[in-house]
């Protein structure tokens, strides 16, 4: 009502909207590139600090927050390095054994992964989904659907690249999928992420062994390679009319405490 | 200068809200930018709200994992309604009206990103997003409630300026 009366503003209004279509059709036609070269090269040294800072705070405050459980949380981790302590020996005999057969065999070695280091510079804005941004991007080789590990642990994949950065959706983003795998008992499916940081192991057929604190690899498809490390069966839901039998899956990173990320490139 | 000053703010704004999961990814963050411009809707000029909203949703779309445009369009649309409204109600500086108008541009900035989801992902984790939405809003009410509660009582002091709106 007022505004026909005010055409100042109707400029403004017409100029603002102007502006946001013309960065979106920009964008949309491929000429972003430029551009975010431009934004990437003067936000990234900046956001980097304020990332380590607010790293920094949300450490404090996670470790102000557990004080009371710390003494429980050694003693239980102590528990856990013994019983790996036991089964990585038991593990070495295994492999020594298997590398003899493989060597009488003539299998081939298997070739380590090619991995590239990035740091994460930035986090989603929002808070439905989930994903990081790194300072590595496709003039370090880095592609979309790349696999991406901490501790060897895959945590997502590559989504969008730029020149100098790139966009991580992590294993906990709703959109996040890849084909996976038990690893004892084979029962392939898929992983997929779910709004509320969890993950869930579904399309299991009904035949497939999954049992509760079983890990979860990746089966390998496309750019993700077979045999990284998942995370571990929490809960099994199975029920006789259903198609498929689906599990709740924990992943074993803290993705909220990453700094440094390797991306698979092999 | 000014539009220069606004500019630079909007990045670090930008920057800022691009960092905060930080703290943790698991936690429910504020979103800063969005409380700012609910808080400058009546201070600053539309042109230079505007630029403000621009400078910052172009930052980030660089963080954003919903599609490109989502932000850039939410803050600038939302601009916009806060410029309307604010012209039609003359209740719409008051306090309260300023913490509904955080809390119902929250929810709709949640809701745009959250239709970058598919609908199967959407219809299983419902509950989650009305719980992450609902404490952002929270949030942004407060923050909203604090920088406003800061800024009242500097208007009874000598170095007041008057919003660009009213010279």
């Amino acid at each position: 009502m007022n505004s026909r009366r005010n055409p100042r503003l109707q400029r403004t209004t017409i100029l603002v909207l102007a502006s946001t279509t013309l960065v979106i059709i920009i964008h949309l036609a491929g000429w972003w590139r430029p551009i975010q070269i431009v934004v990437d090269g003067v936000t990234t040294p900046i956001v980097r600090s304020f990332t380590g800072f607010t790293r920094w705070v949300g450490g404090g405050l996670s470790t102000a927050g557990s004080l009371g459980t710390l003494a429980r949380d050694n003693a239980e981790l102590s528990r856990q390095l013994s019983e790996r302590d036991a089964q990585i020996a038991s593990l070495r005999e295994v492999e020594a054994e298997n590398q003899l057969l493989r060597t009488q065999l003539g299998f081939q070695k298997d070739q380590p992964l090619n991995l590239v280091g990035a740091h994460v510079i930035g986090y989603s804005p929002d808070n439905v989904r989930r994903n990081l941004v790194i300072d590595r991007g496709a003039r370090d080789g880095i592609k979309v659907g790349q696999a991406v590990v901490s501790s060897g642990v895959l945590i997502g994949k590559v989504e969008h690249v730029n020149d100098h950065t790139a966009q991580i959706f992590l294993v906990t983003d709703p959109e996040f999928r890849v084909q996976a795998m038990g690893q004892s008992g084979r029962a392939r499916g898929i992983i997929r992420g779910q709004l509320g940081s969890g993950l869930r192991f579904e399309q299991i057929a009904q035949n497939e062994k999954i049992d509760k604190d079983e890990y979860v690899i990746s089966a390998g498809s496309d750019l993700v390679p077979k045999g990284l490390l998942i995370g571990r069966v929490e809960t099994v839901d199975r029920s006789d009319n259903e198609i498929f039998q689906a599990a709740s899956v924990k992943s074993l990173v803290d993705v909220s405490r990453l700094e440094l990320v390797y991306v698979v490139q092999s | 200068m000014r539009t220069a000053r606004l500019i630079l703010l909007g990045v670090i704004l930008g920057l800022v809200q691009g960092s905060l999961h930080g703290l943790s990814s698991h936690w429910v963050v504020p979103n800063i930018v969005l409380a700012s411009l609910v808080f400058a809707a009546g201070r600053l000029s539309f042109a230079e709200l505007a630029t403000l909203a621009l400078s910052a949703g172009i930052v980030l779309e660089s963080f954003s994992g919903a599609g490109f445009g989502v932000q850039l369009l939410a803050v600038v649309l939302l601009v916009l309604v806060y410029k309307l409204v604010l012209r039609a109600s003359t209740d719409a500086s008051r306090l309260g009206f300023q913490i509904v108008l955080a809390v119902v541009s929250t929810v709709v900035i949640g809701l745009a990103v959250a239709l970058s989801v598919s609908v199967a992902v959407l219809s299983d984790g419902w509950g989650t997003m009305v719980l992450r939405i609902g404490l952002e809003s929270l949030y942004n009410g407060l923050i909203v409630l604090v920088l406003t509660g800061f800024w009242q009582p500097r208007q009874a002091t000598g170095s007041y300026r008057l919003p660009a709106q009213m010279k």
